[in-house]
């Protein structure tokens, strides 16, 4: 379905612009529809109540628990937030390991495990710092997502295990001594861990997804690269992130050869260009201005980052070219 | 990162219409780049039109003294802006942009220097944003800056009405005007104007997108400390009733060649959805957009709609029309009449089709 519609969004948009006249367009029609058949209709339909379905029903058993319920006794609201659980689980044991109604349930499983652990550490207050609640509740999600094999799932663990590794920095940074780790170190470990991700994606990813896609090892380059970029551009200002400028240049350059010679992808090679011109930016500030010539400053900022983005731009789109022709 | 489509595309396009080389590199030349190479490159363009205005305008300043002497330079901006867009390549379109933007704000910025216009009266500097934007939009130019330009004419056309009811009518009938419009874009697609109409259908999503937001406006009150007319409490009625009808509309539209059982059982699913998730009339709005878009073939949007309606999950998490008890029930009864509807349609998937 995704293909076709591809197909047929870029037939719209070039008659759009005026590229293919009405008798173009005519002689397409013609030769089969360009609109979406029954057979698309059902694929959609389908797919949007399962996914729609089990996200409201998870939402609205957040919202139950959300409400005060002091009347209730706590085992009886953890017996419902399990039942809750055990309903999504029971939906994928008896659903096609094919079908969107198996990914959904197990997505539900997912969300539920979340309320669950939020109502655990409510009712028995915990003490539990809030990076560790939702870094439980990644880990305990990890099994689902490994069974569903859905990007969505994938998805939402990585939304979770970011949110862990970013309260987590906060606290670092702000606390370094009560976490056990400086901010700079925090940096690193968010760069590792979305490392560690992306390796495992590129190497399994036929096992891990059931659909194999890209956008897993997107979004987590684009964690790693954002974390060792603004390292990177701290590294000119504060001595202590050198080494993430450092991890951040030789990342860079290993991701540059990867997705240019043995795997091509393009937006990450746009988002390591990004990164690589913004550590550079920073540096060049910091040198010109220990110079103490503002106007050399903005000149030569404003000349670098001009000539930098647009050779990165001439390359990418020699490439995107190559690529689609 | 395989695409195998596009090239299968223009061959088979090649064939079917008998298309020569020169056509085939129009066509190739004429594909829009992705979003992430565009913003690469508006990166610099953006920078250096942003040197480039400075240059021009520091002096003009110490030059031209005087509110119609700054306007001169303003309306110079965006005739230059023009000029850049007719070379038609990539980093002309981009400076094009920014010089036109600029352009623009600084005509709107001194009209209102000129009026002295108090922050509760935007609505003179709206109708002049009204005719520029509308102008610009009609006028060759790029992708974006067309975009961007239908943006400005309905944010325009949105501060023109007003806060209250006029709003919350403007915003559903924005919605059903967007949804009419892709799901007739087959009869607009090779229309003289196309261009100007998919700006503005695009444009009319994402502002309704928006302002739907406001159907909660107990909670932008309390969070923007906005004081709003008392006629707002006719809005809890005009969105759900609105973004309801439109659904069932939707539906009603999409299922009319249907046979008779299967168009009451499809109305009928969208009316009890409707019931269902009155108090989210954002949700209703994404199902609308959701299914129009589809039926437009129009990836990008269909990919945004699930995002947008997670978004309202939250907005409704927060909005203090109903007790939580309420939305927690409904949304638990949405979810389960929603997955029914999915286990009837895999298990008789024959009837739809």
């Amino acid at each position: 379905m995704s293909g076709a519609l591809r197909q047929n969004e870029q037939i719209l948009a070039w008659a759009e612009e005026g590229l293919l006249d009405a008798q173009q367009m005519s002689i397409l029609t013609e030769q089969g529809s360009l609109a979406p058949d029954a057979g698309d209709w059902k694929i959609l339909l389908e797919r949007v109540c399962i996914m729609a379905g089990v996200i409201l029903l998870s939402a609205g058993v957040i919202f139950f628990f959300a409400w005060n319920w002091q009347a209730m006794h706590r085992f009886v609201k953890l017996s419902l937030a399990l039942s809750g659980l055990s309903v999504f689980t029971a939906l994928a044991f008896i659903a096609s390991p094919t079908s969107i109604l198996y990914r959904s349930a197990l997505l539900g499983c997912c969300i539920a495990t979340g309320s669950v652990l939020a109502l655990i550490g409510q009712t028995y207050q915990t003490g539990a710092d809030v990076w560790q609640l939702f870094a439980v509740w990644a880990l305990l999600m990890v099994p689902w997502a490994w069974l569903s094999g859905s990007a969505a799932c994938w998805g939402l663990f990585w939304v979770v295990g970011q949110v862990a590794l970013l309260a987590f920095f906060g606290q670092s940074q702000w606390h370094g001594l009560f976490a056990g780790l400086e901010g700079y170190q925090a940096l690193l470990v968010i760069a590792l861990a979305n490392l560690v991700l992306l390796i495992l994606f590129e190497c399994f990813y036929t096992r891990l997804l059931a659909h194999p896609g890209r956008a897993v090892q997107r979004l987590a380059c684009f964690a790693l690269l954002t974390a060792l970029g603004c390292g990177g551009a701290a590294a000119w200002w504060s001595d202590e992130y050198a080494p993430l400028l450092f991890a951040s240049l030789l990342s860079s350059v290993a991701m540059l050869v990867f997705y240019r010679q043995v795997r091509l992808d393009l937006p990450i090679l746009a988002m390591t260009l990004f990164w690589l011109i913004v550590s550079a930016t920073s540096g060049l500030i910091r040198l010109t201005g220990e110079m103490d010539a503002f106007f050399l400053m903005i000149n030569a900022v404003g000349a670098f980052l001009l000539v930098s983005s647009a050779l990165a731009f001439v390359w990418l789109a020699r490439l995107f070219r190559e690529y689609q022709s | 990162m395989k695409q195998p489509w596009f090239g299968v595309l223009l061959d088979q396009l090649q064939e079917q219409l008998s298309l020569d080389a020169t056509q085939r590199d129009r066509l190739l030349a004429g594909t829009q780049s992705p979003w992430w190479l565009s913003a690469l490159l508006g990166l610099a363009a953006w920078l250096a039109s942003i040197l480039f205005i400075v240059s021009l305008l520091g002096p003009w300043f110490v030059l031209v003294d005087g509110i119609p002497g700054r306007a001169v330079a303003g309306v110079m901006l965006i005739v230059l802006a023009l000029w850049m867009f007719r070379r038609q390549q990539i980093f002309a379109s981009q400076v094009g942009l920014v010089l036109s933007l600029t352009g623009q704000g600084m005509l709107i910025f001194l009209l209102g220097e000129h009026l002295d216009t108090e922050l509760d009266s935007w609505r003179p500097l709206a109708v002049f944003s009204l005719l520029v934007s509308g102008l610009l939009l009609w006028l060759p130019s790029s992708f974006l800056h067309r975009h961007l330009c239908a943006l400005l004419t309905l944010i325009s056309l949105a501060v023109l009405i007003g806060t209250g009811i006029g709003l919350a009518i403007y915003c559903v009938a924005l919605a059903v005007i967007t949804c009419m419009l892709w799901l007739q874009r087959w009869h607009w697609v090779n229309h003289p104007y196309s261009a100007q109409i998919r700006a503005l259908t695009d444009a009319g999503t994402l502002i309704s997108l928006i302002m739907v937001m406001l159907a909660h406006e107990d909670m932008l009150d309390q969070s923007l400390e906005l004081n709003l007319p008392e006629a707002a409490q006719w809005m809890h009625l005009v969105y759900p009733l609105g973004m309801g009808g439109l659904l069932v509309g939707v539906v009603a539209w999409l299922v009319r060649s249907a046979l008779g059982a299967s168009y009451w059982l499809a109305l009928g699913a969208a009316v009890l959805l409707a019931v269902l998730a009155s108090p989210a009339p954002g949700f209703l709005l994404t199902l609308s957009l959701g299914l129009a878009v589809f039926q437009a073939s129009n990836r990008s949007w269909l990919i945004l709609m699930p995002a947008f309606a997670t978004f309202y999950l939250f907005v409704l998490y927060y909005s203090l029309h109903i007790s939580l008890l309420d939305k927690s029930l409904l949304m638990i009864a949405s979810g389960t009449f929603l997955l029914v509807c999915g286990w009837w349609m895999s298990r008789y998937s024959e009837a739809l089709t």
